[in-house]
């Protein structure tokens, strides 16, 4: 402002000048010099002051007190370092956890599925428990969906040009999955009404990941790739971002529905038709359970009819992984919370040991509003620290995160990024205004000028001490509820360990065979039998068996069983596993009654 | 932070400063000192005016434009400003005089009813 520059331009001659006029008057009144002198000063009351404010009236007044309160904080801070790095060490914890994890459950809670409109997709009730007939019956008929896909998960090897054959998670789907998703694609098209037909020809469409691990040509299309034996024509590429059932899955086929199919082995997914809430489907569903119920004999512990359901597809994504994810953020929240007491307890020592200072600076005129200004840039500048020394923290937290939470295949796609460093930042200055609060109302309490005539003659301090108990209090309260937590658990933790798995895992080593599936079957079964002769013959190998999957790994076949000879027994389903003669003994399950499975 | 308070003398209210120092220009230009012994006078000494508060008071009005100053050599020699109302300060003048009057005559209605019949 040059206006103002030109108006500032000799203030202190212009008041000099005013005070000595005044004094001109008082003497020829008759005063003597010296009191003449002392009325003027003070009838004009504090020069500083009246400088400062006249000044403001001309200037962006809270940005130059802003840097000036900096300068002055940095100073400060340096004085005291123990101080200085005690509280951004201390808040730096807190905001770091706090960052890291609100980061993964963001991305895995709050970020949108890459779905059409996610709210109309819902997943039917008996996942992974549906067959091909069921599906292929009921399939243009579904009351209250506009169209219903079938899939089911699998690992297929992947082999192109000279590399390494890998396993790829991949999903097999009828040709509805990508409209019923909703989603289109990057490169190519997706299915077409006909690719589940048995003997279309084979095709398979990609991630964008595994896309650009392949080279990232556009010309990709329509190129084939043997996935487990097949040759399949790549006909699409999905857009960056999609991901179904879960990030791992890079490969979707369409399966060849065959009516005859009884393998209970597939999960349905289905978009609502207008008009329909995926939250309220009971009737719909109802009716979809009577029509399965007039065309199939369920026995009673498969009996589809009972207690139909539909899942929303967020609730079925992400649901199970929610409580975990909340509850640990809550610990952090926690332990940042108790960082911020922590913090206010130093602040306010700080006052403490400066009220002199305050008291001194009140006295020459400083409004108790600056000085809270003054204490609250000091905090901002502690928090400001806390917070990039707490987004580095957060960085590497956030593998540390990933890898701690049963988050599965979502821990490949959650990445740190600059909303790590954001949010870090955004609680360090939420902390610090927390942080800020007490001392800024013990600041408003305290009688300062007391304080000035109290340390004049040496007395003692006396200022209040409730809150100073407020803060002891809400620290021990929060701690208590830590190790609360914290009890509990490692109590669930160790309830985890305390279920018996009924299998032995000490000295036992796995070793992950990959057989093509398309193979000879004999030649299969002899690779199987050699390597299992040669790793037999290792030094210090006891005994080796094979297993189709390893136990608790999940899911797997069902087999429907009866007992021709034992009516008594009622008909039942279970999963199965088809393992060699020395299995048993290798994993330590041991038997109740009669033998293990022997060679022939 | 005021000055010690004295019982005999009114502090002035928010603003009142400013309307004070505009009337006392209207009287022509005049220098802070001037200015402060006007408004003393004026008000026969009952105003409290910490003459520092003038100042923060004078630029709020420069930069408002409703006074404006020239450089001139006072009578002893000495440099100094000239305060002058500009003609938006004059009319903010009567504005803000006609305000106060109808203020003051309100409050002094129900202060004293009687004094009004």
């Amino acid at each position: 402002m040059k206006r103002g520059r030109r108006a500032l331009d000799g203030l202190d001659d212009d008041i000099r000048d005013h005070i000595e006029r005044e004094t001109q008057d008082n003497l020829d009144r008759g005063m003597p010099p010296e009191e003449a002198r002392r009325r003027a000063l003070l009838k004009f009351g504090n020069v500083a002051l009246t400088k400062e404010d006249t000044r403001a009236v001309w200037r962006w007044q809270w940005l130059e007190q802003l840097l000036q309160d900096s300068r002055y904080a940095i100073r400060t801070l340096r004085r005291r370092p123990t101080y200085a790095l005690l509280s951004v060490l201390t808040l730096a914890l807190g905001v770091g956890g706090t960052a890291s994890v609100y980061g993964v459950a963001r991305s895995v809670l709050f970020d949108p599925l890459p779905f059409a409109h996610e709210r109309e997709v819902g997943v039917f009730w008996k996942k992974t428990d549906w067959t091909h007939e069921e599906y292929l019956y009921i399939r243009e008929r579904v009351p209250g969906f506009s169209q219903v896909a079938l899939f089911r998960q699998r690992d297929v090897i992947v082999r192109e040009g000279n590399r390494p054959a890998r396993l790829v998670r991949a999903v097999s789907a009828s040709a509805e999955l990508f409209d019923v998703l909703g989603v289109g694609t990057f490169l190519g098209r997706g299915f077409r009404t006909g690719d589940d037909v048995p003997g279309a020809e084979p095709v398979a469409v990609l991630s964008f990941g595994l896309w650009q691990e392949m080279g990232g040509n556009p010309s990709i299309i329509g190129t084939r790739v043997a996935l487990d034996g097949t040759r399949r024509s790549v006909i699409g590429v999905l857009p960056r971002g999609f991901w179904f059932p879960d990030p791992a899955v890079r490969i979707w086929m369409p399966e060849p529905l065959t009516p005859e199919s009884r393998n209970f082995n597939s999960t349905l997914v289905g978009r609502v038709a207008p008009n329909y809430d995926v939250r309220a489907m009971e009737a719909p569903v109802a009716q979809l359970a009577a029509t399965l119920g007039q065309r199939f004999d369920y026995p009673a512990q498969w009996d589809k009819r009972q207690n139909p359901y539909i899942t929303p597809v967020r609730d079925d994504l992400v649901g199970p992984m929610r409580p975990a994810l909340l509850a640990t953020l809550g610990t952090m929240a926690l332990i940042l919370l108790i960082g911020c007491a922590n913090v206010a307890a130093l602040v306010l020592g700080q006052v403490d040991a400066r009220s002199t200072e305050f008291a001194v600076r009140s006295a020459l005129g400083a409004k108790r509003q600056r000085l809270a200004q003054q204490l609250i840039v000091e905090v901002l500048l502690v928090a400001t620290g806390a917070g990039a020394l707490g987004a580095t923290l957060a960085w590497v937290g956030f593998t540390v995160v990933t890898d701690a939470l049963p988050l599965g295949a979502w821990a490949e796609s959650a990445a740190p990024d600059w909303r790590v460093f954001t949010s870090a930042m955004l609680i360090a200055i939420a902390a610090a205004l927390l942080v800020i609060l007490i001392p800024t109302i013990s600041l408003y309490r305290g009688d300062l000028r007391g304080v000035l005539s109290r340390s004049r003659t040496g007395g003692i301090h006396g200022r209040g001490g409730r809150l100073e108990n407020v803060l002891v209090i809400a620290q021990v309260a929060l701690a208590v509820m830590i190790a609360a937590a914290a009890a509990l658990l490692a109590r669930s933790v160790a309830n985890l360990y305390a279920v018996e798995p009924g299998v032995r895992t000490d000295g036992m080593a796995v070793v992950d065979v990959v057989l093509g599936r398309a193979g000879n079957h004999a030649r299969q079964e002899q690779t199987l039998t050699e390597l299992m002769t040669a790793l037999r013959e290792v030094p210090g190998v006891h005994s080796v068996g094979a297993v189709q999957q390893l136990p608790l790994r999940g899911g797997g076949y069902r087999l429907g069983l009866r007992f021709p000879e034992r009516p008594q027994i009622k008909e039942l389903a279970t999963e199965y596993r088809i393992v060699t003669p020395g299995y048993l003994e290798s994993i330590g399950i041991s038997m109740r009654h009669g033998r293990t499975i022997g060679s022939a | 932070m005021s000055t010690k308070r004295r019982p005999d003398r009114t502090e002035l209210l928010q603003g009142t400063l400013d309307l004070l120092i505009l009337r006392t220009l209207r009287w022509g230009p005049a220098h802070g000192h001037a200015i402060a012994k006007a408004i003393e006078r004026g008000s026969d000494d009952v105003l409290l005016v910490e003459q520092g508060s003038l100042y923060p008071a004078l630029h709020r009005l420069l930069k408002r434009g409703w006074i404006s100053f020239d450089e001139g050599t006072s009578e002893n020699n000495r440099r100094a400003k000239f305060y002058r109302l500009t003609a938006k300060g004059r009319k903010q003048l009567d504005l803000e005089t006609s305000k106060w009057d109808t203020l003051a005559r309100a409050v002094g209605r129900i202060l004293r009813p009687a004094a009004q019949d």
